[in-house]
């Protein structure tokens, strides 16, 4: 073996040993920070998001982290990105055999996750869930701070022809629907819940609206602000309505208007990120429905806690908070929730 | 390359005449800007016969960078886009430096620092959308204008820097290395040519890149996301590749890479233009890629048969 083999070997050996060395360190620090034998009862619940880093579930996190806080118990945020009903299931089986004492999921797939969650009930483990539902599941209830996700497209359709309405239009009204998400159950729902009820206010009315695309945005930034550029060309001249089915969609719709300094297509969304509330501010963002997120963390940990710490039965069935939309009528009263707050960082 | 983007051109305009309207070509210029950057250096990385899967991850974290920067530190803008440059750079180097150190392929390290970096943008910014800062800096200006209201500021970074690449990589003895180390390793190090340096030169490269494009990305939307980047460096891939860059390493150059990208960016748009299925989309631009690395495995059965030598 010749003395540039040796060198290029001991290279080796040492990148290894660093690399063990640093495993072994951070196995140590994980280690060190799990409670000791013996002492005082801490309980552990866990939250399972759709998506580690969807900006809309931050309010849901604080309230999650708020109810923490006041009980003493210590709080697992986990999920998958992007949002797979695979890596959920995975990160329940995970959750179930560190023994958790709750958890809330939002599972991603209302069918695919079914067996996970009646899989840790059946350990003991009380299962909610919120934002999103599997009825056919064991959970213990489901907590939701808005209306079902059908109704959020119901009562979008609903606002949607109030607004007309009050205009007094007549004709056709073109719209496009956009999701960033189209594969996802609750966007489903969402779009569904609006056709079925443009289907059913079309009949009588002076007006019809008239579906013409519909496109999936992605989630990544800079591509769904690419593709909502892309759909404005290729229908923006078409269409007078935008049904925007995501945050980010509503959002970059906003952004799309403003830059072609349009005001011919009213932009129906979801979401109140810092950004919309500025645009529906400024008037090129119609409104974004919301609920309270924030409500769905503080809520469903505290019944957990309750119920496990303090023996209170717990809730079944589901539980409905009401819509909000965001408008320039109330986005002053909107920007003071605490689900913007939160929202805000 | 040239005519296959001449004729999708002509495809989509006679398909759609606002294909071809200058506002729509701001956009494809715009919008394919940030991972045209990124194509410039994978085309170095897949010339020296590496490859570099954590780009998009590196992108993502770049932003995440940056971002906090402006809003925890309050770092001014300016330094604050070279300390991210900079860790851009850092990041290629540890993706280089634990491929050297390690004797592991770069496929297998980039492949793991792909989830490392991800994981690092989401922990350092908790998750959130880092965005909490001033936004009314000239930065911003680059993605979001455009110069006389018709070329994107964005597009002509990406044109400034590709042809930095193209020069580099064409006109200097680094460039014809990277070349040689390519097309054969062993005889490249014989020739003395320090190959290890170069691998994690290249790599360095495609950091810096990641910083450009994370940094284009938050110029465009204002925003910090960890979420960007995801499956970036399959599309980058796919534009080198398609630009005719061989997944064996010694062919390819700059120009055809960015057309690769550009090609991808019309196909997208065009798609949309002409009110293809979203489901479809998705099957069109996955085919593509199959397509492309279809024809690269047939010339290099083609090279091996023959005993041929590419020409670079």
């Amino acid at each position: 073996m010749n003395l540039h083999a040796i060198r290029q070997r001991s290279r080796g050996l040492v990148g290894l040993t660093t690399a063990v060395l640093a495993g072994s360190m951070l196995l140590t620090a994980c280690g060190s920070s799990s409670g000791s034998p013996g002492a005082s009862k801490t309980y552990t619940f866990a939250l399972v998001l759709d998506d580690l880093t969807n900006p809309v579930e931050l309010p849901l996190r604080k309230g999650a982290k708020d109810a923490a806080a006041k009980y003493g118990f210590t709080l697992k945020i986990v999920g998958p990105s992007p949002a797979t009903a695979q890596q959920q299931i995975s990160l329940m089986q995970d959750l179930q055999s560190q023994k958790v004492d709750g958890t809330v999921i939002l599972p991603v797939d209302s069918a695919a996750l079914v067996p996970a969650i009646d899989s840790m009930v059946g350990a003991g483990i009380p299962v909610a869930t919120t934002e999103l539902d599997a009825p056919d599941s064991k959970r213990s209830f489901f907590y939701f701070g808005g209306v079902t996700t059908i109704d959020q497209g119901k009562l979008s359709a609903q606002h949607v022809f109030n607004y007309y309405k009050a205009k007094g239009a007549t004709g056709t009204i073109n719209y496009v629907l956009t999701s960033c998400l189209p594969t996802v159950t609750g966007q489903q729902d969402r779009k569904k819940g609006f056709e079925d009820e443009v289907a059913a206010e079309n009949v009588g009315s002076p007006f019809q609206l008239n579906q013409v695309g519909f496109y999936n945005t992605t989630t990544d930034p800079a591509k769904n602000f690419a593709n909502t550029q892309n759909i404005y060309t290729a229908k923006g001249s078409q269409i007078q309505l935008e049904y925007a089915m995501c945050g980010p969609d509503t959002q970059n719709w906003g952004k799309v208007l403003k830059a072609n300094n349009d005001h011919h297509i009213l932009v129906a969304g979801f979401d109140w990120l810092p950004a919309t509330l500025d645009l529906i501010e400024q008037g090129w963002v119609g409104w974004a429905q919301g609920s309270s997120v924030y409500s769905e963390g503080l809520v469903t940990f505290t019944k957990l806690y309750q119920h496990v710490a303090q023996g209170a039965a717990l809730p079944s069935g589901s539980i409905h908070g009401s819509a909000i939309f965001a408008e320039q009528s109330n986005i002053q009263d909107i920007r003071k929730s605490p689900d913007v707050t939160a929202a805000s960082g | 390359m040239l005519a296959a983007v001449l004729v999708t051109g002509a495809v989509f305009t006679v398909l759609d005449p606002r294909f071809f309207a200058i506002g729509n070509v701001g956009n494809i210029a715009s919008q394919i800007s940030f991972e045209g950057v990124l194509a410039v250096t994978m085309t170095f990385v897949l010339i020296s016969g590496e490859i570099d899967l954590s780009i998009g991850s590196m992108v993502g974290l770049t932003g995440v960078v940056f971002g906090i920067l402006l809003q925890t530190y309050h770092v001014p803008i300016w330094p604050a886009v070279i300390l991210t440059l900079l860790s851009g750079c850092v990041m290629g180097a540890v993706n280089g430096g634990l491929s050297v150190l390690l004797r592991v392929p770069t496929i297998i390290i980039t492949l793991g620092m792909l989830s490392a970096y991800r994981g690092f943008a989401y922990f350092i910014s908790n998750g959130y959308p880092v965005e909490n800062y001033s936004k009314t800096s000239v930065f911003f200006a680059i993605g979001q204008d455009r110069l006389f209201h018709i070329i994107p500021y964005d597009a002509m970074v990406l044109v400034v820097f590709a042809v930095i690449g193209a020069v580099v990589l064409r006109q200097t003895v680094i460039g014809h290395r990277i070349y040689a180390m390519g097309s054969n390793r062993r005889a490249a190090e014989l020739a003395g040519i320090r190959v290890n340096r170069i691998r994690v030169g290249v790599l360095v490269f495609n950091g810096f890149a990641a910083a450009i494009a994370g940094l284009l990305v938050v110029s465009q939307t204002a925003t910090a996301d960890p979420n960007v980047g995801i499956g970036y460096e399959l599309d980058v891939i796919a534009a080198v590749i398609i630009g005719g860059a061989k997944l064996t390493g010694g062919s390819g150059t700059v120009l055809a890479s960015v057309l690769g990208m550009l090609l991808l960016g019309m196909i997208r748009n065009g798609l949309v233009l002409v009110g293809v299925s979203i489901y479809l989309l998705i099957v069109v631009s996955g085919l593509i890629v199959i397509v492309a690395v279809a024809i690269d495995r047939f010339y290099t059965r083609r090279r091996l048969v023959g005993g041929g030598v590419d020409s670079a």
